[in-house]
């Protein structure tokens, strides 16, 4: 087959460029211009795939984005790309395509038995069947029913493309580049206004490429090519092909999908494939155009069915035939249009008009070339299984009920016209509420809720002169308000062949004994049927009929089937449209792909990540690390084959034994300076902070205003207006915004400013009872003995030429020290601090086992301070000031807080010493009683003490201060584990606290 | 003693990305500034001080959004309400900033190590930022400055020149290798030259 249904001399392709493809395994040739349905249709290819349902053959019904279901598989560049519309991909050299929806081929399709069984598959037959037996649902229906459902099918391989994303902003988008677009994107953009022109297709003009119009002294292409041009010479114009505006936000924020690649057999290295922009626009045109409605008849999703306008654009853009017997059936004079394009390239056409004598310039043309007119006429069914073979045509009364003698027509294709519906979705989307236009049929744009106008075809208009002078008079009209320029193009002379009124007339009745499905929706098999059954059985709002029915669902979202599914509901109904109302446009208008929408971020750059800067030494030294926040901490460093569980072992053990070192930058750091800064940490923090001196940290902690704790963490007064606080490394940036919301909103007296100091320090906890001898050696010119640097401590040093903080503050209950660093300077102190260590036998320590080291010493940490808790649950009441006030303290006397037998941390330890605790295990009194066992509580967190070496845990307990000694059980259903265990002292090492003060 | 810049385990000299059949000098140039004194100086909220009695190199602070004060060695970028990031390439600038913003009405802090700080040149700079920040670079000329995000990093934008466009980016310190992976393979379309 070679392009038999290609036209010489006519269309807009390159014919110096033929190009090969594949659909199903065969090989076809085309044109650099061609979309992939063009090419086909051009080898005279009409049976693409099968319908979503029914598995009846389909064919082509649209040359656009208005396509229902000519969707294929395609193939590039080895990826396989589901449900994409043919009338919008571009052909390149090597395409491949395949059906879908079909098995075992296109041809023969097992699943078109369903089309036989129609009867048992009416509109929500799925809520009604399926029921019973009920044990047959998950084993057989539901795999059954997720087997059948979609289209294509989904690639599970890595997308290798690259996706982006971009952020732009402009005076007016305009959305749309037909006849409106581009006058209102020329008179604004002369107008000095920065304008941004998307276009859908790859070629700019739209209708103006397939009508016969004259624009000042030019065809309507010749005048759009010009204007389009001169826009792309212009520096304050964007030019967009291959641009979807597919979502409309509030702002006047709209997203645009561009496909830069998808019409070339591979992406070039390095560019993306396609790229979502993000376009703020001062001002908003949509000039999206119309859809041509389709007529309903029996059958009327045949392969050879469709839009008259797709008809014109293959033959007037592509060059091609759809058919060389057509038939026109149309309501209006676009189908005229459609018949002469036939006439004049040598086919013979047949216009079926369901109008009685309708008079206009372009009907007299039509009768002028001697087309062949039928006056009150309609196609009752077309005939013909996988294509148009002939129709059934009738006379029909003056009322539109009656039909008269059928008669049999022979027919290759039949161009379906129903006069236009109007795209209003940008408009429906930005707020506007619509209205309807009794002239047109259709809803059309009422009042703009944002900064938006609706132009030309999409707001009812069809006559050229009309749209233009609107469009420029807009166009300079809004770009004048935001440039204060007033430069004004003028209306080029326009000549347009008139029309006449359209006739309201969209169904044909079913002739007496017969059933035809007439279809509504083509992309989701919904005929009147289906809408008559979800009336009959009560279902009265249209947003519930198209539910039960799927009308206007799904990727089409309705584009050509909404306007008929509302006419026959308002004519069951009684009801005229308005009232019916319509269902809610939302984007995406069309379908977006999801590697656009997830853009870059993917991978191992699905988010940021933090890191400090030892981590390169952390990566060398076998760390492994776990995610703290966006953080990446070393959770253990790997010694041979050692599990998570030996490593930490060993590393606590060693802390608790020599010294460790453990990276803590991470922790936060905020720098709090001022002369109120002292008032405004007594304020803060529940203890009290005013008499802190310079050189001394303190411990603190801070509440919520109901009174749950917030964070903890010591702060040391550095000189008389500065402290420098820590947090926890999960809290940090929320500790931040805690102080700066009291501190401009609660508290604009106090002289304070806070900042984030966490990246400048880089810190490392030494810890164990050797870390004072490493300190020493670390900085042999300070006195860092028990008095000269006594816990809670600080002083300022030097480290081998670099400036260093010290703090005598400890988390793993030992010895220990914080020494900050500059962070330039951290991986140098760290290496330092693990040569110098050697002699004391260093090890670094992870989170696991700063974990357990804590763990065991009763230290609370996030697990405990988990937002549902309050001081005393924590065992910190004695950090709470009576003397003085501070946040969240009146809460603190609320009657639940103060009840008795209030929870509180507790040390628990298993009977056999031997049993690991799971963590969010619950504490029971009876492992046997009757469910719902009642809980006394919850494991916190777990550990294995190192001290004791058996496992032991922190839980929060009711009424813990008296259950020390209590045996309880801990039941983890998760886990199917009971253990009996008894409950001890939070405090499970060192309970005086004498480590940290030796 | 070694330092250890924000970037110097991922920035390598080198050409990337789409450079076949392009001339080097439409390629972006990427390189890592370290070494900068940055310092963000704040003033109290209750301060009465006037800001025209104070100076730093003759540069006064200037409490007017997005804006930046500059001379050859100093800019001056608005961080916020009586709130400034001070940049220079002389590191003992900081003495003379302690010495001249008093305590009882200033915070001045050092922050220079803590940033991760890259410039991008070139004409297609502001694509680059384009493609990670909802800033309205349009509007961005030279000697201005923002706080916005880049792919959900916080950065600080400074347009330090037009001709062509020089943009300094600044982050936390911590973010560095992501912020540098994002804006790199931004630039991959457009080609650079990591210097």
């Amino acid at each position: 087959m070679s392009q038999n249904f290609r036209l010489k001399d006519i269309g807009l392709v390159n014919r110096d460029k033929e190009l090969s493809f594949k659909f199903n395994g065969k090989t076809y040739y085309g044109y650099e211009g061609d979309t992939l349905a063009s090419a086909l249709i051009a080898n005279g290819v009409h049976l693409i795939g099968r319908s979503f349902k029914y598995h009846r053959p389909r064919g082509f019904f649209g040359a656009g984005v208005d396509e229902p279901y000519a969707l294929v598989q395609l193939i590039r560049n080895g990826e396989s790309i589901p449900n994409i519309k043919t009338t919008e991909q571009e052909l390149f050299e090597g395409l491949e395509a395949t059906s879908i929806n079909c098995w075992p081929s296109v041809n023969f399709d097992i699943g078109a038995i369903n089309n036989f069984l129609n009867i048992f598959l009416p509109a929500g037959f799925y809520y009604k069947t399926f029921m019973w037996p009920k044990s047959f649902w998950y084993r057989v229906y539901e795999p059954f029913i997720r087997k059948a459902a979609g289209l294509g099918v989904a690639s599970i391989e890595h997308d290798k493309e690259r996706y982006e994303h971009k952020y732009e902003y402009c005076d007016l988008l305009i959305a749309g580049s037909g006849p409106s677009g581009l006058a209102s994107a020329y008179a604004a953009a002369k107008n000095g206004a920065r304008v941004i022109l998307a276009e859908d297709k790859a070629r700019h003009g739209g209708t103006l490429l397939t009508s016969d119009v004259n624009i000042g002294n030019q065809s309507g292409k010749e005048w759009a090519d010009g204007i389009i041009a001169e826009l792309k010479e212009m520096p304050n114009v964007i030019v967009k092909n291959r641009s979807q505006v597919f979502g409309y936000y509030d702002h006047n924020m709209l997203v645009m999908s561009e496909r830069i690649s998808d019409h070339l057999p591979k992406t070039k290295k390095f560019h993306p494939k396609q790229r979502l922009w993000y376009i703020r626009a001062k001002q908003v045109l949509i000039s999206s155009g119309s859809i041509e409605r389709p007529l309903v008849f029996g059958n009327n999703d045949t392969p050879g069915v469709m839009l008259s306008s797709a008809a014109k654009e293959y033959l007037k853009v592509y060059g091609v035939l759809v058919g060389k017997k057509p038939l026109i059936f149309t309501n209006n004079d676009s189908g005229y249009e459609t018949a002469i394009e036939f006439k004049k390239n040598g086919v013979e056409p047949i216009i079926l008009d369901t109008r009685k004598d309708p008079q206009s310039e372009i009907i007299n043309e039509a009768k002028n070339l001697g087309i062949s007119i039928k006056n009150s006429y309609v196609v009752v069914t077309a005939n013909g299984y996988k294509k148009v073979k002939s129709a059934d045509i009738a006379k029909i009364s003056d009322d539109k009920t009656q039909l008269g003698t059928i008669e049999n027509i022979s027919c290759d294709c039949i161009c379906v016209s129903g006069f236009w519906t109007p795209t209003i979705h940008l408009s429906s989307q930005s707020g506007n509420k619509t209205k309807f236009n009794k002239d047109i049929d259709a809803f059309i744009p009422g009042t703009s809720k944002q900064n938006e106008k609706t132009l030309g075809a999409a707001n009812g208009i069809y006559t050229l002169e009309e749209t233009l002078r609107d469009s420029f008079e807009t166009g300079h009209e809004f770009s004048k308000k935001i440039t204060n320029h007033d430069n004004k193009m003028a209306l080029p002379n326009v000549v347009e062949k008139k029309s006449t009124s359209h006739d309201k007339f969209w169904c044909v009745p079913l002739p007496e004994g017969k059933n035809y499905k007439r279809f509504l929706d083509f992309q989701n098999d919904v005929a009147v049927s289906d809408i008559e059954i979800a009336l009959k059985e009560g279902y009265r709002s249209i947003e519930h009929v198209k539910r039960y029915t799927t009308l206007g669902m799904a990727t089409d979202q309705g584009k050509t089937s909404n306007l008929n599914g509302l006419q026959l509901v308002s004519n069951i109904e009684n009801k005229v449209v308005p009232n019916v109302g319509h269902t809610t446009f939302r984007p995406p208008y069309t379908p977006v792909s999801i590697g656009v929408i997830v853009g870059r971020e993917i991978g191992k750059h699905s988010r940021p990540t933090r890191k400090s800067p030892m981590h390169s030494w952390h990566e060398k030294n076998n760390a492994v690390f776990v995610d703290a926040g966006l953080w990446l901490r070393p959770r253990y460093y790997k010694r041979g084959d050692e599990t998570l569980f030996e490593a930490s072992k060993r590393e606590a053990k060693n802390v608790r034994t020599n010294v460790g070192i453990c990276d803590v930058t991470t922790l936060g750091k905020i720098d709090i300076k001022g002369p109120d800064a002292a008032e405004f940490l007594n304020r803060i923090y529940t203890n009290a902070w005013l008499k802190l001196p310079v050189g001394k940290a303190r411990y603190g902690v801070m509440l919520r205003e109901d009174g749950i704790v917030m964070d903890d963490g010591t702060t040391t007064r550095i000189s008389k207006n500065h402290y420098h606080m820590t947090t926890t490394t999960a809290q940090a940036a929320n500790v931040l915004s805690h102080l700066e919301y009291y501190l401009q909103l609660v508290w604009p007296e106090l002289n304070v400013n806070v900042v984030s100091t966490t990246e400048q320090w880089a810190g490392a906890a030494i810890a164990g009872p050797r870390s004072r001898d490493l300190l020493q050696k670390l900085f042999p010119n300070s006195n860092v003995s028990n008095k000269g640097l006594p816990f809670m401590g600080y002083m300022e040093s030097d480290l081998f030429g670099v400036k260093a903080r010290i703090f005598r503050i400890s988390f793993s209950g030992e010895l220990a020290y914080e020494i900050n660093v500059e962070s330039n300077n951290g991986n140098f102190m760290w290496e330092k601090i693990i040569e110098i260590g050697q002699e004391f036998k260093i090890q670094p320590y992870g989170t696991e086992a700063l974990s357990t080291l804590r763990i065991e010493m009763g230290h609370v940490a996030g697990s405990e301070l988990d937002g549902r808790t309050i001081p005393y649950d924590n065992s910190l009441e004695g950090l709470l000031s009576k003397k003085k006030d501070f946040i969240g303290k009146r809460s603190l006397t609320r009657e639940a807080f103060i009840a008795e037998g209030r929870q509180k941390v507790v040390g628990v330890v298993p009977i056999d010493k031997k049993t690991s605790i799971p963590e969010g295990s619950h504490l029971v009194k009876d492992s046997n009683a009757p469910l719902p066992n009642p809980k006394l509580g919850y494991i916190s967190a777990s550990c294995w003490s190192v001290e004791y070496d058996n496992p032991f845990s922190l839980a929060i307990l009711k009424d813990g201060k008296n259950m020390i000694g209590q045996k309880l059980f801990v039941m983890s259903p998760l886990k199917n584990k009971v253990i009996p265990v008894e409950i001890v002292s939070s405090h499970y090492v060192d309970p005086k606290g004498e480590r940290v003060r030796s | 003693m070694s330092t250890i810049s924000a970037l110097s385990n991922v920035h390598s000299a080198g050409q990337f990305g789409d450079i076949e059949n392009k001339n080097e000098k439409d390629l972006l140039k990427i390189t890592e500034k370290t070494d900068l004194l940055v310092v963000q100086i704040a003033q109290h909220k209750n301060s009465t001080l006037s800001l025209d009695e104070l100076s730093i190199d003759k540069l006064k602070l200037i409490d007017n959004p997005l804006s930046v004060v500059t001379n050859e060695n100093i800019r001056i970028l608005w961080n916020g309400p009586k709130n400034w990031l001070i940049t220079s390439n002389d590191n003992k600038l900081i003495e003379q900033i302690i010495e001249k913003f008093n305590s009882n009405d200033f915070a001045v802090t050092d922050l220079s190590h803590s940033k991760a700080i890259i410039e991008i040149e070139g004409k297609y700079a502001k694509e680059i930022l384009k493609k990670g920040c909802p800033f309205n670079f349009n509007e961005l000329n030279k000697n201005s400055c923002l706080n916005s995000t880049y792919n959900g990093i916080s950065i600080t934008v400074d347009m330090i020149d037009d001709k062509p466009d020089r943009i300094r980016i600044f982050s936390l310190r911590s973010f560095g290798e992501s912020m540098y992976h994002s804006f790199t393979d931004a630039s991959l379309e457009f080609g650079y030259i990591a210097k």
